[in-house]
């Protein structure tokens, strides 16, 4: 009989084996969850901070990546002051939004009323080493401008048709076609190069200068020119120059580049840069617009000021004990309270100043009679009444010429009672830190929120020293630090010879004229080229990039163009100011998807620089 | 259906979110994704209570459905929450890798569990449980050696050199997630061959033993294909253990810093 195999689940028996445990795998598996647990807060205790970290920090801030109190408060995230620490010591507030916005508008009222933006907002980190952070995505500009390129409006600066005077009479056709003429060259194309040379790679072009550029057409045996006879009165001369200290400055200068007769002194050759010129130019400034020469000594004066300021602010604070973080803070406090105070005594007197207590009287007044105009003016009170209203911001040009008044008057006050200085000095330096378009209620605020952030830095630092957590290192603060010096010595040199020509003299009106008239003679060489405006030079601007809020390299794009296909009619151009420029439009043809980038950072920067 | 209408408007919300503001998995829809993932791993671990305790959703089997389905959206919720970019660091990548390990052990396990039980239940003839396995084995041997017992000397001398040694031992092998009859020809053939060779009388006792010789080897394709399916849990349940370590190690990280 054949073997019958045994069909389906065999029944269980007394010796069937035990089934499997319920949770065999459950207590193993949370066993090595906890251990992994125990582990990563163990090392975490024990400094191995990596492990808890989303991701390592980029590059540049590897040397703290395992020292997680460097930039996070337990509890509160990242905060700004933790920034501030090494990329703004100085305090100078350039990385806040209110920096940009006022860098990109030139408005400080929008500037103050801009929301505050965390740092780590647009600069994301954990991202890895090799992840650049400053990479901020175009996203974050659109959250307040235009989203792309297509959008990007027309440069400002051909919106307005107008393009700041470069300080030159200069004419492009003129030169081109002399350079064509000598080179025997047939097309305007071909000697752009012969000025504009190409610099270091992503450094642009050489900047222009009279000896490289200019000198070989417009000097003869190393004269630019000549200067008519002046009066001996009315300038300096070669022994006089030097008897006031400036030896080095003219040694170059021979006794024989003058001529002296009958009282009046000439120039039969000329250089550039020519130290009497520059000299006696400013003396003749300072003697014939005394109030001018008063406001361009305070604005020097008020930079040096501020620059000394930020200078002592951007100390190290390693080397700082926490003594004199404690001397730091009292004194920001003070200055900080101050502040408040004289905003809280210009609140209480703001109606009187804004003219609402008037209107009130007004409206009273006018109800009466005539209900619909006492109503007009009611409208207006409410206006004036809103808080931080405050009297309406004067036009930029108005707002420079009494800003020069007040100057003057306090240059006069300072002259008539040398005890005054350092009240007149606070006063001057407060009146050129205005900017135009706010009011003195705005700087006050605008004072009184710096002070608080500075004090906020350093509690904020002192509270690390508590925790026995190191100040970052110098290198990061030693970069503002030059850049802040170098500044400062470029003031305290053109204050040094602006106190050389200074004089208390006081000159009727027709004897300023005069000295004005003598000013003219003696730049009349120079003014072939250079502009002459309120006795003294404007500043020269030459080939200075036009886009103020972008920056723009020619290098990569002369690979792509020549010049004339963004710079069409420059061979026509007779006028300095022509821009010769096609616009945003040309930038468009090469810079669309899957051609040149288009992201807002190839062009823009958000931050503004450190001195300005 | 309604799993993918959930991913496909996580995706959608993604999408017009970061075309409207910059994603960062630490503030906005960013960490909401996260909190929300966070939420469904601890859901996914309380899988072990769908037995014991009260079933809110009904039956174990509705409970498996939620812990597939929303296992799968959960690590596109992760996906999402890092903005679709790779991590930066040890903690990033060892989250995103344990995830997606988890979520593909787990779907495997599914596919599994549904492909292998229709597999030997159309493939095989016995069906046994797996922890029963060697005790039958072990049967089986002893039935066979009663067979043989009072066979020829020829059949008794084939029987210990080419069966026995085949029946004594469970042969457990992978190439049955292929075919589970495989090898199974070949097996056959001495009996075959044997067949020519005993008397008449003896054949029947060849045949029982080559019917054995096939019980014993559906024994062993059960024992390999209900082995895959118990211990892939391996691969599934401790990862899926040591990344609520690692979550619970990453939120702290989150509310310290």
């Amino acid at each position: 009989m054949p073997r019958k195999p045994t069909w389906g689940t065999p029944t269980r028996s007394e010796h069937h084996p035990p089934l499997r445990r319920k949770w065999q795998f459950l207590y193993p598996s949370a066993i090595a969850a906890a251990v992994v647990a125990v582990v990563l807060v163990g090392g975490y205790l024990v400094g191995a901070r990596g492990t808890f970290s989303p991701g390592t920090v980029t590059g540049a801030h590897g040397s703290i990546d395992s020292s997680c109190e460097q930039c996070h408060t337990t509890g509160q995230g990242v905060s700004n002051v933790r920034c501030q620490r090494c990329h703004d010591p100085a305090s100078g507030g350039r990385l806040a939004a209110s920096a940009h916005v006022l860098f990109g508008s030139g408005d400080p009222r929008k500037a103050a009323a801009a929301p505050d933006l965390a740092c780590a907002t647009c600069h994301v980190e954990h991202k890895g080493r090799a992840a650049s952070i400053s990479a901020v995505p175009d996203i974050q500009c659109a959250k307040c401008h235009f989203g792309n390129l297509r959008r990007h409006p027309e440069f400002a600066v051909l919106r307005a048709s107008t393009a700041e005077a470069p300080g030159m009479n200069f004419g492009h056709k003129k030169h081109i076609e002399d350079v064509m003429k000598e080179q025997g060259l047939t097309q305007a194309a071909q000697t752009c190069a012969t000025c504009h040379t190409k610099s270091q790679p992503r450094r642009d072009f050489e900047p222009l200068s009279f000896d490289q550029h200019c000198a070989s057409c417009h000097t003869k045996e190393g004269s630019v020119g000549t200067v008519d006879p002046v009066p001996l009165t009315d300038v300096v001369d070669l022994e006089g120059l030097k008897a006031r200290g400036l030896t080095a400055a003219v040694a170059a200068l021979k006794p024989e580049e003058f001529e002296v007769a009958r009282g009046k002194i000439a120039r039969p050759s000329l250089r550039h840069r020519d130290p009497w010129v520059i000299f006696n130019l400013a003396k003749l400034r300072a003697e014939g617009d005394p109030e001018a020469f008063a406001g361009e000594r305070a604005r020097v004066e008020a930079r040096i000021a501020s620059l000394e300021r930020r200078l002592a602010a951007a100390t190290p604070f390693a080397a700082l004990d926490k003594g004199a973080l404690q001397d730091r803070v009292s004194a920001l406090q003070r200055e900080r309270e101050g502040a408040a105070a004289r905003l809280a005594a210009q609140a209480a007197a703001g109606d009187a100043s804004t003219g609402v207590a008037r209107l009130q009287e007004i409206e009273t007044g006018l109800r009466a009679a005539d209900a619909a105009a006492a109503d007009e003016v009611s409208k207006l009170r409410a206006v004036a009444a809103e808080k931080g209203a405050g009297p309406a911001p004067l036009p930029t040009a108005d707002f420079e010429a009494r800003r020069q008044e007040v100057l003057a008057l306090l240059e006069a006050v300072e002259a008539a009672d040398p005890a005054l200085k350092p009240r007149t000095a606070d006063l001057r330096r407060r009146i050129v830190a205005l900017v135009p378009g706010e009011n003195a209620a705005d700087l006050l605020t605008r004072v009184r929120d710096q002070r608080q952030a500075s004090l906020d830095r350093l509690k904020d630092e002192i509270k690390l020293r508590d925790q026995g957590i190191a100040p970052p290192r110098a290198a990061p603060l030693e970069a503002e630090r030059r850049e802040l010096q170098r500044a400062l010595t470029d003031a305290r040199t053109q204050l040094a010879a602006l106190a050389a020509v200074a004089t208390t003299a006081a000159l009727t009106d027709e004897e300023r004229q005069k000295k004005r008239e003598t000013a003219t003679i003696v730049a009349a060489a120079c003014t072939k080229c250079h502009i002459l405006k309120a006795g003294a030079f404007e500043p020269v601007r030459a080939a200075r990039p036009v886009l103020a809020r972008a920056r723009f390299i020619h290098e990569p794009h002369l690979i792509q163009a020549d010049c004339a296909k963004c710079h069409p009619g420059t061979e026509a151009s007779k006028v300095s100011k022509d821009l010769n420029f096609t616009g945003i439009q040309s930038c468009r043809e090469c810079h669309k998807p899957f051609q040149a980038k288009q992201d807002c950072r190839e062009c823009h920067l958000f931050h503004p620089k450190a001195v300005p | 259906m309604i799993a993918a209408g959930a991913a496909l408007v996580m995706v959608l919300v993604y999408a017009i979110s970061v075309w409207l503001a910059p994603w960062s998995p630490k503030r906005g829809l960013g960490l909401v994704f996260g909190i929300l993932a966070s939420l469904i791993f601890v859901f996914e671990m309380a899988y072990p209570y769908r037995r014991s305790r009260a079933r809110p959703f009904g039956t174990a089997r509705r409970w498996l459905q939620l812990h597939v389905y929303l296992g799968a959206l959960a690590f596109l919720a992760v996906l999402i929450h890092t903005g679709f970019h790779w991590p930066g660091g040890f903690m990033g990548w060892a989250l995103l890798l344990l995830s997606a390990w988890t979520t593909l052990t787990g779907l495997v396990g599914v596919w599994l569990q549904k492909w292998l039980p229709v597999v030997m239940s159309e493939g095989l003839r016995v069906e046994a449980l797996y922890e029963r396995i060697p005790a039958l084995v072990e049967h089986l041997v002893k039935e066979a050696d009663a067979l043989v017992a009072n066979a020829s000397e020829v059949l008794e001398r084939f029987y210990l050199a080419e069966v026995r040694t085949r029946l004594a031992v469970v042969e457990p092998s992978w190439s049955y997630l292929l075919d589970v009859r495989a090898g199974r020809e070949r097996a056959l053939e001495p009996f075959r061959r044997m067949s020519s060779f005993v008397d008449p009388a003896e054949k029947e006792i060849v045949n029982d033993l080559m019917t054995i010789r096939m019980e014993k080897m559906d024994l062993d394709v059960h024992y390999s294909l209900q082995g895959v399916l118990r211990s892939w849990l391996v691969v599934h349940v401790p990862p899926a253990a040591v990344l609520m370590a690692l979550l619970v190690v990453h939120i702290l990280a989150w509310a310290l810093y």
